[in-house]
């Protein structure tokens, strides 16, 4: 085996037990949280601070969202069920759709762009300025007064963001259904109620948690692991964007395969 | 009060690489130790490992005469409470107000009620001559200012009888740092607390030392008063004190 060839399988070997110990980190940060929302002291205050913080102020991304993702659904599948006659079902389209896969996927991932990168944005920028530290030497854990309030808001007000969402992309069906396509507008709701049924809401609502969890954990773990000054914050953003991103993407396919094992396909 | 027994210390991923090698020293009760030496040295790193933000690979921590060096977190919370801290820059938690910085530990920590905690935020600020920006956020202080304020909220806690600070003087302009080194001195004559200081600035060092450390690439190269240091014959030190 030549040098070269020496260097680039230490260089992955290197990667790969990096990754492992990223993963490990991540999931001792995980537990402790978890474990500790259940033991005093409980930063109460600062979870609703964070809940407005996080949730409300993501409201107009996640309207904004839902409603061009809805028209812009509606208007494709309008097309595609006229060549089977079969426009009476816009709405049930638009909203299996929506509820399924793209209100839950769209709405994290439009969360995780905002609140991912503030969360390790700001917790990097406490780590460089030693604020982490000061905390500990005051006697306060990081972990249930940083973590653990930013956790509990997103696992509350992102299943929120979700069901908002959902609403408004169905109201943007509406839109093009209705008002562009000159469908009945009775036709359209009644189509739109056969698609809320339990297996349709069931993936759409376990997605929002297991996505808020993600969000929250990713964006605390990259922010407490900080190093390298102002440089360092900008590195810890950006991986944990793109890191809960891809996690949101993997999870909803593997969430999405075990909602239809579980209960079947069809809705 | 503060012991350290034949410290190691490196990092988990650099553990070739020797961050401190046998740092032994005490800090008796009412004494200032100045910790001297290059950046790089492994000053700071020995304020973290006598708080226990660090486990030394080797040796042993004594604080307030307990063993640290095998104690869990929420046990060295405990520890941390009787020590007071002055981060490099102060540390200061920019989204809050001064008065809130100084009643964070009060308000976290303390059984007071909120008229105590606001009497004493006003005594540990008015102590160092800081009451006037009570209600101004970090963004506002000048870099004294922040180090004055960060010394009003260790003190704020507990009353510590064992003060760490972290190059409290850098950066600042003499007269700035002589007022946080009379601070320094105040707090050690009048409530005789015991400082641990690590600075690389000699003018500022002997203004508040009695007793003085100089840490050359981890190891302790020189420990003795003042006078000895002047006199010393090693030429690493004398191009030190030069």
């Amino acid at each position: 085996m030549e040098i070269s060839q020496v260097k680039t399988l230490i260089a992955i070997s290197d990667r790969l037990k990096l990754l492992v110990l990223e993963v490990q980190e991540l999931a001792i940060l995980s537990f402790q949280a978890i474990t500790g929302m259940f033991k005093r002291p409980r930063y109460l205050g600062d979870t609703m601070e964070q809940m407005d913080l996080l949730g409300v102020g993501s409201l107009a991304i996640v309207v904004l969202t839902g409603l061009f993702a809805g028209m812009a659904m509606a208007l494709q599948l309008s097309v595609e069920l006229a060549v089977y006659g079969a426009q009476i079902h816009l709405g049930k389209a638009v909203t299996v759709t929506i509820v399924r896969e793209m209100g839950p996927v769209l709405t994290a991932l439009m969360v995780a762009g905002r609140v991912c990168s503030g969360i390790a944005a700001e917790l990097g920028a406490m780590k460089v300025g030693q604020q982490i530290d000061a905390l500990r030497v005051m006697g306060v854990d990081p972990v249930k007064k940083l973590v653990i309030p930013r956790l509990l808001s997103v696992l509350v007000m992102l299943p929120v963001l979700t069901v908002i969402s959902d609403a408004i992309a169905t109201l943007g069906g509406y839109v093009i259904g209705v008002l562009v396509n000159h469908q009945s507008s009775p036709v359209y709701w009644s189509s739109v109620g056969q698609a809320f049924t339990f297996k349709n809401l069931l993936g759409g609502l376990i997605k929002p948690f297991v996505f808020g969890f993600i969000i929250a954990m990713v964006g605390c773990y990259y922010g407490l692991q900080t190093i390298g000054g102002t440089r360092g914050v900008g590195k810890a953003t950006t991986h944990a964007v793109v890191t809960a991103s891809i996690l949101i993407l993997v999870s909803n396919f593997l969430i999405t395969k075990l909602v239809i094992s579980l209960v079947g396909w069809r809705g | 009060m503060i012991s350290l027994e034949n410290v190691n210390f490196s990092f988990p991923d650099h553990e070739n690489c020797e961050v401190l090698a046998d740092i032994k020293f005490a800090v008796k009760q009412g004494e200032t130790l100045v910790i001297l030496g290059e950046s790089g040295s492994g000053k700071t790193t020995i304020l973290k490992i006598i708080l226990g933000l660090l486990k030394p690979t080797s040796g042993k921590v004594f604080v307030d005469n307990q063993e640290i060096t095998q104690l869990k977190e929420h046990e060295l919370m405990k520890v941390r409470r009787k020590i007071g801290m002055v981060f490099q820059e102060g540390a200061l938690f920019d989204s809050m107000t001064v008065g809130e910085n100084v009643a964070f530990s009060l308000r976290e920590q303390s059984a007071m009620s909120e008229p105590e905690v606001e009497t004493r935020v006003h005594q540990v600020l008015s102590f160092v001559d800081m009451e006037e920006s009570i209600d101004k956020v970090p963004d506002e202080l000048s870099g004294g200012m922040r180090r004055r304020v960060a010394i009003a909220r260790a003190l704020a806690s507990c009353d510590p009888k064992m003060m760490l600070y972290d190059e409290p003087t850098t950066g600042l302009d003499p007269i700035t740092a002589d007022t946080i080194c009379d601070l320094i001195v105040k707090l050690r004559d009048t409530q005789e607390v015991s400082s641990v200081i690590v600075t690389h600035l000699l003018r500022d060092a002997f203004k508040v030392g009695n007793r003085f450390i100089v840490l050359h690439e981890g190891r302790i190269l020189f420990e003795g008063t003042e006078r000895e240091l002047r006199s010393s014959t090693n030429p690493y030190i004398q191009k030190f004190v030069a």
